[in-house]
């Protein structure tokens, strides 16, 4: 009786405070959360990071990679006033699990999160679901996944017609929104109907969801699948239908921060315009914030893009898509174009990749060169300009970075494509006063794919030869320059060298600091190739890779170079996508060129088994990665470093009083380093998550991480450990016009802190949305510092057409 | 004339039995119209025609009709869809055999185009009056003219076509293709022209335009399909 009673109350006690979204409380003094829906297989999967504003990062960068992977895939995460948010392309998502983390650029240093990740804590772990063949058994015939759909348009039908022979269609429920219409439905035989004039109320214009759940003759859940439209009037509706169609959204964000007794305001505002003309299709987007600084990167966006079945203009800030050694995740602001007519197809882009930013005013100027030290702050100044050649600077500046790029290539990519790549990208030497060593690269490449039997068998090649100049302020070398270097070598007759010289200078600098210098050792060479096969429900990939150590693309400048060597994976569905069993090795090795006295050799192996039993099992997912990292060097430069860690999820959807999620996460990490500074390191973290909907008006959530870190440095080691909670609350009012949020968040043990936020969004109109956010931090004391609260209030405005 | 409606009337009696096997029972619905343009009927087994609309269920036996600028969007519910042009005319039957749904629609004249997503044991023919096509495919378009002939267009996939008059050959469109079917049973293919393309990517198409007509009692909207 007693052990029912808690069960009942522990129960009860987890329902009531739980979370709808997968909301991780990690601690931070930079980020406030992080929020995301479930990732499920092959879908985009956004991620978003909500900051604290008090330090507006410059910068922040994702790191992310597909279970069995040992390369994380960096991207540009874009920054929108409190809110930093990236998408992780559909490809990358793949079951069991993906993981990631961030770097924070600050003012005043980095800062990662979560904080020591990669190395001293774990990286995010994110549960992706795998797809189930339960989908295929509900059919949602209309609307439209993603759809705009007209007002007089509008109804709801599904199809059960592939249900199992288990479901009892009768007992299916339809949710909109959140409500449940199942009332409403019209049940005749295999297809469900739902009618607009059986809704009492209207539905507003805007995007709406749709869900359907499948019970068991048992009455127990079989499966749900969700769904997305655009409700749009009938005049939009008809204006699509006509081939003209337009929509638009202004938001404005004012914040004032309140952050150790000083107070700072951010205002940011964006507009949005989106168009079509029946194949045509152009959207503009134009994003200013008080955050915009001349001495930083832009913070400001504006970009326009047109596109057709064949033409693909942008314009402004874009990211544009290249083979990944020669060109990735980098935001260009400039023009890219493509065409693509199917067996040719060819991109190109021209643009600024860093705009200038001016170095500090010299300290001193030297009259004349005799007199100016050698020291990397001492640079070359405009005589003319200044009265000096040489002055010393404290801070040098930045040059503006101009790419040229281009992508020609045959054939569309279901089968066969074939294309090349030229990048050319330079910094402006007279962008900027106060700078020093301005560069140059040039990166050409090539790629090919192959696949077979409808895909199933993939072949794919990629290389890419760079040519680097690392300081061009000098100019190309003079024939009277190459004159004098030979003569010294005793070599007489260089026209031919002059001739090469003059032809290679038309594409990049030549001077001496040109790189590769000894282009036989395909120092700057990278290049990588892959087979993978599927047959089976058996996914297995073998990938090979070199890049060498000196190969630079200013366009992908994330990319880990000075490595070589395979890796492979093998994923194998079981039971009907039920069961997951991957396993991955891999084997790299650095100093391709000798040009370092050790050489590294990393062994990575993973494996996870994961499990999504029927609705009402609990899901469990365990996986185990283990490093092994050394070098063939026995003195104290020797490094020995083994590492493993052991992840454990395991969620479960069930039915108590009412509905609830619950997730419950276990990491246990350990490192140990053989080398001279044996910073042996252990890490271990729980997390407990839930989620409950009471009704259609009040969602609670409840979370729990306890994390402990530590590393043995001497003389004194390095120990984490923390606690921290979240109990929130959303209650729905006034026919979900008003939504009011509320959470509080204490972090006890080495990381001390309250945090209170409270949030109300109210519809004034079916377009128009105000929401009011405040948050209320009260931090702990440190002995001999002043000690504040800090206090966030926020007021956006939301308008759509 | 005559004769068109007792091949029709043999084909029903001789072609349909093969669908027999578990006919939805009574009204159940095999099918939705998701959207209407201007001028749409719509006949209820042997009920006189009334005006279609959307969210329509439609059954076994039941048929529908387009006027002129007309079209109708029909998706059945194994989610394959067909879009009716004008001036066409259709009547659905369907088999359903525990999860799989096999479907069989006679169009006597008009212009249809098909978007199919069957599974390997199901069927999806079109039946006209010159042919019957077996859809292997997922794509492509039929054009039934007032004699009776037949255009079949196979963008993907491929159909299993079989005249069913005068010398009735039979042969198989592969994608890229198209198979013209006479009345006297013959069929002749060839590769599909720029200008069947074209009118194959507009058919899948539902732009529309709008006529306003104003009144003293407000405007009168007319919207019909637009061949631009």
């Amino acid at each position: 009786m007693f052990k029912n009673a808690t069960y009942s109350f522990i129960l009860f006690f987890i329902a009531l405070f739980s979370l709808s979204a997968i909301t991780y409380s990690q601690v931070s003094n930079t980020v406030m959360g992080i929020k995301s829906n479930e990732a499920k297989e092959s879908q985009d999967y956004t991620i978003s990071l909500q900051l604290y504003q008090s330090e507006q990062p410059s910068k922040i960068l994702i790191y992310y990679r597909s279970f069995g992977e040992s390369e994380y895939k960096v991207g540009d995460v874009s920054l929108q006033g409190s809110t930093a948010e990236f998408t992780i392309p559909a490809e990358k998502v793949v079951p069991p699990s993906l993981e990631c983390y961030f770097i924070i650029t600050l003012q005043n240093g980095i800062e990662t999160y979560p904080i020591g990740a990669p190395s001293q804590a774990q990286p995010l772990q994110v549960r992706v679901l795998p797809k189930s063949p339960k989908d295929k058994e509900i059919i949602i015939l209309s609307p439209e996944s993603s759809k705009n759909v007209g007002e007089s348009d509008f109804f709801v039908s599904i199809s059960l017609l592939r249900a199992s022979s288990d479901v009892d269609k009768t007992a299916t429920k339809v949710y909109i929104d959140n409500t449940d219409v199942s009332a409403k439905v019209l049940f005749a035989e295999d297809m469900l109907l739902l009618n607009p004039e059986n809704f009492p109320e209207k539905f507003s214009t805007g995007l709406h969801t749709i869900k359907v759940e499948l019970y068991t003759n048992k009455k127990e859940l079989y499966h749900t699948a969700l769904t997305s439209f655009n409700l749009v009037s009938d005049e939009t509706a008809a204006n699509v239908a006509s081939g003209f169609t337009y929509s638009g959204n202004v938001l404005t964000e004012g914040r004032n921060e309140h952050i150790n007794n000083v107070n700072t305001w951010y205002n940011n505002a964006s507009v949005d315009l989106n168009g079509s003309y029946k194949s045509w299709e152009v959207s503009s987007r134009v994003y200013v914030t008080s955050e915009e600084k001349k001495y930083l990167q832009p913070n400001n966006r504006f970009s326009l893009d047109v596109r057709s079945d064949w033409l693909l203009v942008s314009a402004g800030d874009h990211n544009p898509n290249y083979p990944s050694l020669v060109l990735s995740g980098k935001r260009l602001r400039g023009v890219t174009g493509a065409i693509t007519l199917g067996f040719f197809n060819v991109i190109s882009s021209y643009g600024e990749m860093i705009r200038p930013i001016e170095g500090s005013y010299p300290d001193v100027f030297y009259p004349n060169r005799s007199s100016a030290p050698l020291s990397g702050n001492i640079i070359d100044v405009d005589s003319l300009k200044y009265g000096a050649p040489k002055a010393q600077v404290n801070s040098l500046g930045t040059y503006s970075r101009n790419i040229f790029a281009v992508h020609p290539y045959f054939g569309k990519g279901e089968n066969f494509q074939f294309g090349l790549t030229y990048l050319h990208s330079s910094d402006d030497p007279k962008s900027i006063d106060f700078g020093a060593r301005p560069q140059e690269n040039l990166v050409v490449g090539s790629d090919i794919f192959f696949a077979f039997d409808k895909q199933r068998i993939q072949v794919n090649g990629e290389a890419a030869l760079s040519i680097m100049n690392s300081d061009i302020s000098s100019g190309t070398l003079s024939d009277a320059d190459l004159d004098t270097i030979f003569k010294a070598m005793n070599i007489s007759n260089v026209d031919n060298i002059k001739k090469y010289k003059n032809t290679a200078s038309k594409f990049i600098t030549i001077n001496q600091f040109l790189k590769p210098l000894n282009p036989q050792k395909l120092s700057t060479l990278a290049t990588e190739g892959s087979v993978s096969l599927n047959y089976f429900g058996n996914f297995l990939k073998g990938n090979y890779i070199y890049r060498g150590g000196d190969y630079t693309s200013f366009a992908n400048s994330y990319l880990r170079t000075n490595i070589a060597g395979y890796n492979f994976l093998d994923r194998l569905r079981l039971l009907e996508n039920r069961l997951f069993l991957s396993v991955s090795y891999e084997k790299l090795k650095d100093n391709l060129q000798k040009t370092t006295p050790g050489t590294n050799t990393y062994n990575n192996l993973s494996a996870s088994v994961s499990l999504y039993p029927r609705n009402d099992l609990p899901s469990f997912l365990i996986s185990y990665l283990k490093s092994d990292n050394s070098n063939d060097l026995t003195d104290s430069a020797h490094i020995g470093d083994k590492s493993f860690r052991v992840l454990t999820q395991v969620s479960y959807d069930f039915e108590y009083i009412k509905k609830h999620s619950v997730s419950l996460g276990f990491s246990l990490g350990e490192r140990d380093d053989k080398s001279f500074n044996n910073f042996d390191a252990d890490n271990y973290s729980i997390n407990l998550s839930s989620s409950t909907t009471w009704d259609n008006k009040l969602q609670t959530s409840f979370n729990i991480i306890q994390n402990y870190s530590s590393i043995s440095k001497k003389p004194n080691p390095e120990k984490l450990s923390y606690t921290s909670i979240v109990l929130g609350g959303k209650y729905f009012m006034l026919d979900n016009k008003l939504t009011l949020n509320g959470s509080i968040n204490p972090s006890f043990g080495d990381f001390k802190r309250v945090s209170f936020d409270a949030n109300a969004q109210y519809m004034v109109l079916k377009n128009l949305s105000l929401q009011f956010v405040f948050r209320y931090l009260i931090n702990s004391k440190i002995p001999g510092f002043d000690s504040y609260n800090d206090s966030v209030t926020g007021l956006n405005a939301r308008f759509t057409w | 004339m005559k004769t068109y409606y007792i091949i029709t009337l043999i084909i029903s009696v001789f072609a349909f039995p093969l669908f027999a096997g578990e006919n939805p029972q009574g009204d159940a619905p095999v099918a939705v119209i998701m959207k209407i343009i201007k001028d749409v009927s719509f006949k209820k087994g042997a009920a006189n025609w009334g005006t279609g609309k959307v969210g329509q269920p439609l059954a076994t036996n039941d048929e529908v009709k387009t006027g002129d600028k007309s079209l109708v969007l029909i998706k059945f519910t194994d989610n394959s869809l067909i879009r009716v042009r004008e001036n066409s005319n259709l009547k659905i039957y369907a088999d359903k055999n525990k999860d799989q749904l096999s479907k069989n629609t006679y169009i006597d004249k008009g212009k249809v185009g098909f978007n199919v997503s069957k599974q390997e044991n199901e069927e999806f023919r079109f039946t006209t009056p010159t042919m019957v096509a077996s859809i292997r495919g997922t794509e492509g378009d039929l054009i039934v003219e007032s004699d009776g002939k037949s255009l079949l267009l196979c963008t993907e996939g491929n159909i299993d076509v079989n005249a069913t008059q005068g010398v009735k050959e039979n042969g198989n469109v592969i994608a890229g293709r198209y198979a013209s079917i006479g009345t006297d049973g013959t069929i002749s293919q060839g590769e599909i022209t720029g200008q069947m393309k074209t009118e194959h990517d507009n058919n899948k198409k539902t732009n529309t335009k709008r006529l306003v007509i104003k009144t003293s009692s407000g405007d009168l909207i007319i919207e019909y399909l637009s061949n631009d």
